[in-house]
């Protein structure tokens, strides 16, 4: 039996061992590059200092990209739930064929490249595009509007390559409530208001509120949507530190600014499921 | 439960699905403009743009990101099934945090760990080289692989190797020929999730994608910024229909919805 | 010595346990039944026979041998699980040669033990379909076939009859008897339903609690139950307070509700508790008064429910075809000395 007690430890080895050499160690790596300085003339200096971070927390420049793109994260989430959460509640009313087939009209983008979902909403919202087209041919725009390089156009476009995520988690929840129970709410002489408020919606929040969580974190990271909607006019932090990689070559700085995200990012989700689970607590008991 | 949307709902519902639709059914029109430039085709179609995809420079990005997906996908399966045999089949001290620690990979941004393998093929010298890329994909995707491996394991009657194991069966026999034959239509549909989101992934390679690795996703970031015709179109609707065609295929096999539940994003 | 010894087995899940010290032994060829509520421990001592359950403590010896350092796959026991654990991907032909493909018979000598071992379960008819192909019953019968197959000391018996329908239980719990009985294996049979128990086996062990409480033939354990718990679970019964009067050797005058009766047994104290079988129970012109309550006609019985001073009393009545009595009606109830049993909590 001995042998038996060593064999999970053997089984998991490989995965283990790919992730601290591929995810755990570079980590360690960029926290360590964060601390060390950068010039032109000298590039990468090892030595150990806070110039990175002051630049970072203390730079209006900065707090400009990290300011917008919490904004536009929260912005995201919001509208992502705005009508994620009624599609969802309409998708479970559906019945069997039409369920099935309009769950896959909205999970199917998923498989599509991020690049080419946004590259439909560049053509749409370009100067040229089909909505200034149409808003201009209505009589609605008397001029093309730009949408391009605007919050709205980013907003529009992310809420499009996340809002899946919303309906899937809100109709994962929704499909445990038991269809009886609102039929019983609306026996007992409530509207149908009345029912969606008190009956459906308690039900359906652990999944609004992971589902919000999701497009969150993935917003606030998004990067290829706000790339090349908002270009380079309207950076997010992820942009931000690909310049510093790819372009400006200082790599402490782009470092500090990814270490500040995945700090504010864990420091999120953590203290939002403690929250969560706070509220929870005293709706169960 | 048969109570109907109302009227109110089912315009709202449509309006939904045109937003859902609308910027990938653009893409697809636009691909079969005559022009040289982005416009819906409405008396003439054409095809020259899907014919000018071939002898640019997709074509070897394309197949790029079918390496480097196959590669992916192969590695995390590989390492993912004894890590799922390890945490769903066995008690032992350390199991919870091993479980945590394999599907960290969920919390840390595709922009950290980009940024992340950057610095780490700089240092360890692996940079230009398709194994770094293709260890960072597996890193990127093995949680999902995890999580099907453990649903096909979960899925599974325990009983039935115990079976195998009164009948004298070893325990690499009983997994060689009854748990891995049970659980590979599981593993299989797992491989196919994990190849998509590989082939799909921009953020992380964008960092660390060189000349000879450059993956059709970061091709066409790098097209696009500098301009948009209708040619990126046309390989995005090439993509769409394959991504139609899987989905196709997916759902026959195991219903479309259940392995979305565990894919990521951006 | 015995074929099979469990001695001082005790299995904890965290503090829990789960078996609490459970002793017996199984005679070679003989039919042993675990029966219990859920969660008594009758799956985890039949699991840790087996070898896939490691035991805290304990000693679990076949044929003399311990069995601690023994792998479960060199331990020769054949298993009918609950829900039969066939290999889905095999044909019930492949499903039964595993066994013997491990034992690495050779081809010519294994295809003649398999198609032994279908005729055994009538099954011949049936060697290419896969699992999925055939009812449960059907089903089981692969199950038993690939479990007797390789010989085995030991057959091992987890709640196999669960999963079918009714009628169907019934042709199998007879069916499995008879080969069992064929092929005299030793066998032990884990079960929550005390009819199978008592029907297939030579012995019945009840379990509650982690702990055997009652050993025996089955109509001995049923007759004499000696525990409350027993007497409950084994079949319905009446439970009835009584003061004890007097004592002689294995018998004792007791009173109940005043009326005064004599049952068999020990006891200690003043009072005690006294299990009679409703089926023992004889309306009559002396003994305990009552009225009847309510009568239910159960086909080949009628089961009546008597008010009496020391509480409801349920009576089964053969239905000989004439009426039954009417609600209302004041009877006696009497019943045979060696009917009433003193039982312990």
């Amino acid at each position: 039996m001995t042998e038996r007690r060593h064999l999970p430890y053997g089984l998991s080895a490989p995965a283990t061992l790919v992730l601290t050499a591929f995810m755990a160690a570079p980590l360690v790596m960029v926290l360590l590059l964060s601390f060390h300085t950068f010039t032109m003339a000298t590039g990468i200096r090892p030595e150990v200092s806070l110039a990175n971070y002051v630049e970072v927390l203390g730079d209006g420049y900065f707090h400009t990209i990290f300011g917008r793109t919490f904004l536009l994260a929260a912005a995201v989430t919001g509208v992502a739930a705005l009508i994620g959460v009624p599609e969802a509640y309409i998708i479970h009313r559906m019945r069997p064929p039409w369920r099935s087939i309009f769950l896959l009209v909205i999970l199917g983008p998923l498989l599509v490249s991020v690049v080419v979902r946004t590259l439909g909403w560049a053509v749409l919202l370009g100067r040229n595009g089909i909505v200034n087209a149409g808003l201009t041919g209505l009589g609605i725009l008397e001029r093309p509007a730009e949408f391009m390089f605007t919050m709205t156009g980013m907003t529009v476009a992310l809420v499009h390559v996340l809002v899946p995520f919303m309906v899937l988690s809100v109709w994962t929840s929704l499909r445990r409530l038991d269809p009886a129970v609102e039929a019983a709410g609306l026996s007992l002489g409530a509207s149908q208001a009345t029912v969606l408020r008190r009956i459906v919606l308690p039900q359906a929040m652990p999944g609004i509120l992971a589902g919000s969580l999701i497009v969150f974190t993935l917003a606030a990271s998004a990067f290829a949507t706000p790339a090349i909607v908002g270009g380079r006019r309207l950076k997010v932090v992820a942009m931000a530190a690909y310049d510093e990689f790819l372009n400006s070559q200082n790599w402490p700085l782009g470092a500090a600014i990814v270490v500040v995200l995945l700090v504010a990012m864990v420091t999120i989700v953590v203290g939002y499921n403690r929250i969560v689970e706070r509220r929870y607590r005293q709706v169960f008991q | 439960m048969t109570r109907r949307n109302g009227p109110l709902a089912l315009v709202f519902h449509a309006a939904f699905i045109a937003f859902i639709l609308a910027p990938l059914v653009v893409v697809c029109l636009v691909a079969f403009t005559p022009e040289a430039y982005l416009s819906i085709p409405t008396t003439r179609w054409s095809l020259r743009w899907f014919k000018a995809i071939w002898g640019s420079d997709f074509i070897p990005a394309f197949w790029i990101s079918v390496y480097v997906a196959a590669a992916a996908a192969s590695l995390a399966l590989l390492v993912s099934v004894p890590a799922a045999i390890a945490t769903a089949r066995f008690q032992f001290p350390g199991r919870e945090a091993l479980v945590a620690y394999f599907l960290s990979p969920l919390m840390v941004p595709h922009v950290v760990l980009g940024v992340a393998l950057l610095r780490f093929m700089a240092e360890v010298g692996l940079t230009a080289n398709a194994f770094g890329l293709i260890m960072g994909h597996v890193v990127i995707i093995m949680p999902f692989t995890l999580r099907l491996a453990l649903a096909a394991l979960a899925g599974m009657d325990r009983h039935v190797e115990w079976a195998a194991g009164s009948l004298g069966a070893s325990d690499l026999t009983v997994f060689r020929r009854v748990t891995l034959p049970i659980i590979l239509p599981g593993l299989a549909g797992g491989w196919l999730l994990a190849f998509i989101q590989s082939f799909d992934e921009l953020t992380m390679t964008v960092f660390v994608a060189s000349p000879g690795t450059t993956t059709l996703p970061v091709r066409m970031f790098q097209y696009i910024t500098d301009n948009i015709d209708p040619m990126v179109a046309a390989i995005s609707a090439a993509l769409i229909g394959l991504a139609i065609l899987l989905m196709a295929v997916m759902e026959r096999v195991y219903g479309l919805e259940r392995l979305l539940a565990g894919k990521g994003g951006d | 010595m015995a074929f099979l010894e469990v001695q001082g087995l005790v299995k904890h899940y965290g503090s829990t346990p789960a078996v609490d010290g459970v002793d017996f032994t199984v005679e070679r060829g003989e039919f042993l039944s675990l029966l219990g509520p859920s969660g008594c421990g009758k799956s985890t001592t039949l699991m840790a026979i087996a070898g896939f359950i490691e035991p805290t403590s304990g000693r679990i010896a076949i044929d003399g041998r311990d069995m601690a350092a023994v792998k479960p796959n060199r331990r020769n026991i054949g298993i009918v699980f609950q829900s039969f654990a066939l290999f889905p991907h095999m044909t019930v032909t492949e499903n039964v040669a595993f066994g013997l493909e491990m034992r690495r018979v050779a081809a010519a000598d294994r295809a003649n033990r398999v198609a032994d071992a279908l005729q055994l379960v009538r099954l011949d008819a049936f060697a290419d379909r896969y699992p999925k192909q055939l009812s449960g019953g059907q089903q089981q019968r692969v199950a038993l076939a690939r479990a007797l197959v390789i010989r085995p000391d030991l057959l091992l018996l987890d709640e196999p009859m669960s999963s079918l329908d009714a009628k169907l239980r019934d042709e199998m719990r007879v069916e499995i008897r008879d080969i069992q009985r064929r092929v005299a294996i030793t066998t032990i049979l884990v079960t929550h339903d005390q009819t199978e128990a008592l029907l297939m086996a030579d012995r019945v062990a009840v379990m509650d609690r982690g702990r055997i409480q009652c050993i025996g033939p089955p109509h001995e354990v049923y007759e004499k139950p000696g525990s409350a718990f027993v007497s409950n679970f084994l079949g319905r019964t009446n439970l009835i307070a009584a003061e004890i009067i007097a004592r002689s050797p294995g018998r004792l005058r007791l009173a109940v509700a005043g009326v005064e009766i004599e049952a068999v047994g020990e006891a200690t104290g003043e009072r005690t508790t006294l299990s009679i079988r409703p089926e023992r129970v004889a309306f009559g012109e002396q003994g305990l008064p009552g009225r009847v309550e309510s009568c239910l006609f159960m086909g080949g019985q009628w089961m009546y429910r008597v008010a009496t001073q020391a509480g409801e009393l349920v009576v089964l009545r053969p239905n000989e075809g004439g009426a039954p009595l009417a609600t209302g009606a004041s009877v006696h109830l009497a019943w045979p000395a060696a009917a009433a049993h003193i039982v312990h909590d």
